[in-house]
């Protein structure tokens, strides 16, 4: 009976949605610029060249020489809910750097003025008079760092804002105190393949005491053919000090799938507070899942002393596969961890991604807020980890993790692991399931918005306590990027 | 403004409407009035758009042009507006964002500009008065946790700020208490207007003595079978349906 | 570490055993048991046994199943124990000791209980049709061991709109056997719109590995009420497989009261493959000292417009250990289908660890889905209350935990049984903590 409204609403949902598909990926086009790229595969050499093309001391270069030998002794992982074919590391070029970056600019004036137009393009301005205020970007494009803003102003308030590469020359004991610390290269498959091979990344260094002036961005851009990016970003605060960091992420259209294995390693120390926003808008693919990034992330955090506080807050929507787990470790009593997160996934994307939360400290506390969207033929999978050690007297954890679906093609999965080993601590852990219901549909139809705009407002509507944890120009263009990532979608 | 030709509708190859007519001029306000399952919700379902209704019969004009060939947003945009019996919650889509934006596609459509946040918000404001609803209410997801007399008043506020051309209230008076009844009738009759024509779908009759109508109809197996002046509507409280759909019978 | 204590090797070692002990089977088996027994051999040759780095064991290991001995036969006649039943609980009892049937209820019109040895024709047809079926071997070695074991089990088949009397399957151990490895295997059957209360209990104490697999199928408008008892605390190695098909507007409840023991562990797969299936499961949970309890949950949600509710509480103290892992899947079609998954957990002790995992796996969007998970401390306001009207700490402590797990132990369908159940319960949760050796 009912089937015969539902086939109805089934070929009505297929037109939009192809018509959806036909979309454009808006960043996607390529930046014609001359590359200094390394031939495909990866052996011991190439770990050697990149280390010595960045001028490093010979102990980082050990430490890559161990993380690659490492990691060949490693398997792929393959527990996470998401398939592709089988990657040839020896395909990928470890190395990429505009030509014009051999030198590396002492200003921006002498950036490649074509880099400058890739990031106007982005909507990233990086000459500084042009810049939002209060925000210091560091732009990498495909393995380097090509420009840090704000860097003298920053450097008024003891402020260290400047590439992984250039910390390794000008900060070494710093890099090689923290690097490793907190993700060593043993943690897993692609943390050991980045510790081999990273070539660049932010560092960030706040002083005790700072609470840092401007927010802090890194635009990260995958611009060569057949190239891995593989960065590191490190980010120290001090004790009593305070950070907002946003990540933005694009790449060009392309048929072969690229590959980007970023490591992340954040630490706080007593009564210091990290904020990690990201918004990851990599390529996706195509509509029948040809190309796309496959974005394979190793994030996390030490709460190292007490009360020291880390927030993640991530908005994925791009990439083919999206593996990734900001992650906490709350070491220092009364620390707390946070992790707000939007993942949409449409068309064939695949995103398994979430959280762990390890509790070793007394009175330390997480709370886990997971919006989960697939549409189309998506997988969107939410794992997440809240471990209570039998030290952690008296820790919390709440979890909230609510996924949305659009169309019956799509699938959405929560795989939460809660091991709990301390009778003082509580954990909460809830989960909810539920879809753009024709009757929500119907009612803002019918007052006048148009079905795109109406998914899109409910779906926002459904995301409010992530975007709510945004700083507000993240914020804006997190909605705009799901409205445009769901355009379509339904019918 | 409206007129509908024997219309028929089905739901899943079941007629519900069967050669309906009924004709509505600018300015009228008209009752429809039956027992339960005569077709009165399907009536407005099918004037707003809402899929699933099948028309195989007959035709509803609306300012000359065939609503039946729009979508439910280019209804609303053209003026048509329903009331609904059982309004959805939007978790987490503020009362205010949704009005505004509604308000907006609206005036879109008109060609006009859209409003001013503080403009709006002054006039969100005054509307939620007048409909006797807490300011707060504008703040909170739409419908979310409301309850069912606020569900309706929220409605209400909806119409107010939207001002339709033809506004459907589908059993809008259905469980409210006898102060939300006149608060209700209140916001309907300050909407009457030389230009505006108004159904009132409703099974009682008591809301019809704080709005009066121009015509009542009585729609029983999908068809009208019989329509009046206010005075029916008394009739029917009095003798209930069983005397006409007997006859019509 | 001598290299012959290596997990790998012992693995090695069992498998090794368990082919040897299945090639000595006698030949004679019915062509259904061969056919199952042919299966069983080939899965488990080709299926590694749980490792560290198996996902479903991640939590249980494997080895107090690989000890010496487990995998022997058990003597060949041993004493019956005393296996006395519950009180005012009237049920035909079907007794299994040490993996042999040893004693049946008188069969009744419409009713057939069996050994699969003594199988008469209609009942051998239906062990052709049925066995095996449901209990999936692939990934499961221990379910392809059972299999490939096999050598009786025990039938029970309802016929069409049978109303039967109640069951009692009890799955014992002897008094007298030295370690040995039992495997159990039990098919139920429920023809269309038939309908049986079924009690499960397993007894014993000692270091015997009992393997159990129990297939059930619902067919169509029937219904059956299962209610499980595991109270047996002790060196049991138990793993129980449960696989359950539910069919078109038919109705399982399975409502269990479990304690742990040296390994425990229960996978439980229910199937609902026709619309309108309705499932409840119940779950009641106390492990104490260093036992161990591990239940593994599945619901598959393959038909549309059916419903499944599950409810686990676990009390956890000392040293002992509780998992549950809570999958519900929902598969691509089945709209409509209202799942919901509660598991709230106590730890009582600093020592004692519980993890939970409740899954949710959707590929069907109009779905009302949700779980949730707790563990956490006693409800203060209850714990003050309480104290406020003169009742100590301690005292009031004991009384709300254990509040806390008979609200599941309500759910039991049979009074007689949830009578029985709750002063069992009561015992285990006050005994004395058994001294911990150092």
């Amino acid at each position: 009976m009912s089937e015969t409204a539902n086939q109805k609403r089934d070929v009505d949902g297929d037109t939009a949605i192809d018509r959806h598909l036909e979309r454009e990926y808006e960043a996607g086009w390529v930046t014609d610029i001359e590359s200094d790229t390394l031939p495909p595969g990866l052996d011991e050499d190439v770990v050697r060249f990149i280390s010595a093309k960045k001028n490093e001391p010979e102990w980082m270069t050990e430490w890559r020489l161990e993380a690659y030998r490492h990691w060949l002794t490693m398997d792929h992982p393959k527990w996470a809910h998401v398939h592709y074919p089988k990657i040839d590391f020896n395909s990928i070029s470890y190395f990429s750097a505009p030509r014009s970056q051999e030198d590396r600019p002492k200003s921006l004036d002498e950036v490649d003025p074509e880099l400058l137009r890739t990031y106007e393009k982005l909507g990233i301005p990086l000459h500084e008079q042009e810049m939002l205020a209060g925000v210091a970007v560091d732009a990498v494009f495909d393995s380097v760092s090509v420009a840090t803003t704000f860097r003298s102003k920053l450097a008024e308030s003891g402020v260290i804002f400047c590439s992984i590469s250039e910390a390794l020359q000008d900060y070494p004991e710093l890099v090689r105190k923290y690097m490793g610390s907190i993700v060593p290269y043993r943690d897993n498959y692609f943390a050991a393949l980045n510790s081999a091979v990273f070539s660049d990344g932010s560092f960030v260094y706040i002083p005790e005491g700072v609470r840092c002036p401007m927010e802090l961005s890194t635009y990260f851009r995958i611009n060569a053919e057949n190239t891995g990016q593989f960065e590191r970003t490190l980010i120290i605060a001090e004790e009593g000090s305070h950070v907002s960091y946003l990540e933005g992420c694009t790449a060009p259209q392309r048929d072969e799938n690229q590959l980007h294995a970023a490591v992340v390693e954040l630490v706080a120390h007593k009564n210091a507070k990290i904020k990690y926003s990201t918004v990851q808008n990599w390529y996706p693919g195509d509509s029948e899942g040809r190309g796309g990034i496959y974005n394979f992330v190793t994030k996390r955090g030490l709460c190292a002393g007490e009360r020291s506080h880390i927030s993640w807050t991530q908005v994925e929507t791009g990439s083919a596969i999206t593996w990734k787990y900001p992650s906490v470790i709350l070491r220092g009593d009364d620390s707390v961890g946070e992790f707000y997160s939007v993942a949409l996934a449409r068309g064939r994307q695949q995103a398994d991604t979430g959280t762990k939360m390890i509790h070793l400290g007394k009175n330390t506390r997480s709370t886990i807020i997971s919006k989960g969207i697939s549409a189309v033929r998506a997988e969107n999978s939410y794992r997440g980890l809240v471990r209570i050690s039998p030290s952690a007297d008296g820790a919390r954890n709440f979890t909230q993790c609510d996924s949305l679906l659009i169309g019956d093609r799509c699938g959405a999965h929560t795989f939460p692991y809660i091991e709990s080993r301390n009778p003082t601590a509580t954990v909460e852990h809830e989960a909810t399931t539920s879809k753009v219901s024709d009757d929500q549909l119907f009612l803002c139809r019918q007052r006048g918005l148009d079905p795109e705009k109406a998914v899109s407002m409910i779906v926002n509507g459904f995301c409010k306590d992530v975007f709510r944890e945004l700083p507000m120009e993240f914020a804006v263009e997190a909605g705009k990027l799901l409205e445009i990532s769901l355009e379509g979608a339904v019918g | 403004m409206l007129k509908i030709s024997n219309l028929h509708v089905t739901i899943a190859g079941e007629t519900i409407l069967n050669g309906l007519d009924l004709e509505i001029a600018a300015g009228e306000v008209h009752a429809i009035m039956g027992p339960n399952g005569s077709g009165k919700s399907t009536l407005a379902a099918v004037l707003s758009g809402r899929e699933g209704y099948e028309v195989t019969e007959g035709s509803i004009e609306y300012f000359g042009e065939d609503l039946t060939a729009l979508e439910p947003e280019e209804r609303a945009w053209r003026g048509v507006f329903l009331a609904f019996q059982y309004p959805v919650e939007i978790p987490g889509v503020t009362n205010m964002e949704f009005l505004r934006a509604s308000v907006d596609a609206l005036r879109a459509h008109r060609g006009e500009a859209a409003t001013s946040a503080v403009d709006f918000m002054k006039l969100a404001r005054a509307t939620c008065k007048q409909v006797g609803l807490d300011t707060d209410f504008l703040k909170r997801g739409v419908n979310e946790g409301f309850s069912g007399g606020e569900k309706k008043r929220n409605e209400l506020l909806q119409m107010l700020l939207l001002e339709p051309k033809l506004a459907v209230l589908d059993e809008t008076d259905s469980g409210l208490d006898i102060d939300a009844l006149g608060v209700v009738a209140d916001g309907v009759n300050t909407l009457r207007s030389a230009e505006r024509a108004i159904i009132l779908i409703t099974h009682y009759q008591r809301l019809l003595n704080h709005i009066v109508p121009d015509r009542v109809h009585v729609l029983s197996g999908g068809r009208i079978i019989r329509s009046g002046g206010k005075e029916l509507a008394l009739e029917l409280e009095e003798k209930g349906y069983g005397w006409l759909t007997e006859a019509a019978a | 570490m001598t290299m012959a204590s290596t997990l790998e090797q012992r693995l090695d070692e069992f498998t090794r055993r368990a082919r040897e002990r299945s090639e000595a089977l006698a030949a004679d088996a019915l062509p259904a048991l061969a056919a199952l027994r042919e299966a069983g051999r080939k899965t488990f040759a080709t299926t590694s046994l749980p490792g560290p780095k198996t996902e479903s064991w991640k939590y249980s290991r494997v080895g107090p199943l690989l000890e010496e001995g487990l995998l022997d036969r058990p003597q060949a006649e041993t004493a019956v124990p005393d296996v006395t039943g519950i009180e005012s609980f009237d049920a035909g009892r079907i007794l299994i000791v040490d993996g042999v049937v040893r004693d049946l209820p008188a069969t009744a019109d419409g009713i057939t209980v069996t050994r699969f040895a003594e199988a008469g024709a209609e009942a051998a047809a239906t062990l052709g049709r049925e066995l095996g079926q449901l209990a999936d071997m692939s990934e499961r070695p221990f379910v392809a061991l059972n299999s490939g074991l096999i050598e009786d089990g025990v039938l029970i088949h309802v016929g069409p709109d049978v109303q039967a009397d109640s069951l009692e399957l009890v799955i014992a151990q002897s008094g007298d056997a030295g370690p040995h490895g039992a495997h159990p295997r039990v098919l139920v059957v429920l023809e269309t719109g038939a309908s049986l209360t079924l009690l499960e209990r397993h007894l014993g104490t000692r270091a015997v590995f009992t393997n159990s697999v129990i297939e059930v199928r619902i067919r169509d408008e029937a219904r059956l009420e299962h209610m499980r008892l595991q109270l047996d605390a002790g060196a049991g190695r138990s793993l129980t497989a449960l696989d359950v098909a539910v069919g078109r507007n038919a109705r399982y409840d399975l409502q269990q009261a479990l304690a742990g023991s040296t390994f425990r562990r229960n996978e439980i797969r229910i199937r609902c493959e026709a619309p309108g299936g309705e499932v409840r499961v119940g779950g009641a949970t106390l492990t104490r000292n260093r036992s161990h309890l591990d239940t593994q949950m599945c619901l598959e949600h393959i038909a549309p417009h059916c419903s499944s509710n599950q409810v686990f509480r676990a009390l956890a103290g000392e040293r002992s250990k509780t998992v549950l892992n809570g999958r519900i899947h929902i598969h691509p079609g089945a709209q409509k289908t209202a799942a919901e998954l509660s598991s709230r957990n106590l730890l009582l002790s600093h020592d004692a660890e519980i993890d939970t995992k409740p899954e949710l796996e959707i590929y069907a969007d109009d779905v009302k889905c949700a779980h949730g998970a707790t563990v956490g401390r006693l409800d203060e306001r209850a714990l003050f209350y309480l104290r406020s009207r003169g009742v100590a700490e301690t005292q009031a402590r004991m009384l709300l935990s254990f509040a806390f797990l008979t609200a599941v132990v309500d759910a039991f369908p049979v009074a007689a049984v949830r009578d029985a159940v709750r002063p069992v319960l009561e015992a285990a949760f006050l005994a004395p903590a058994e001294a911990s050796r150092p």
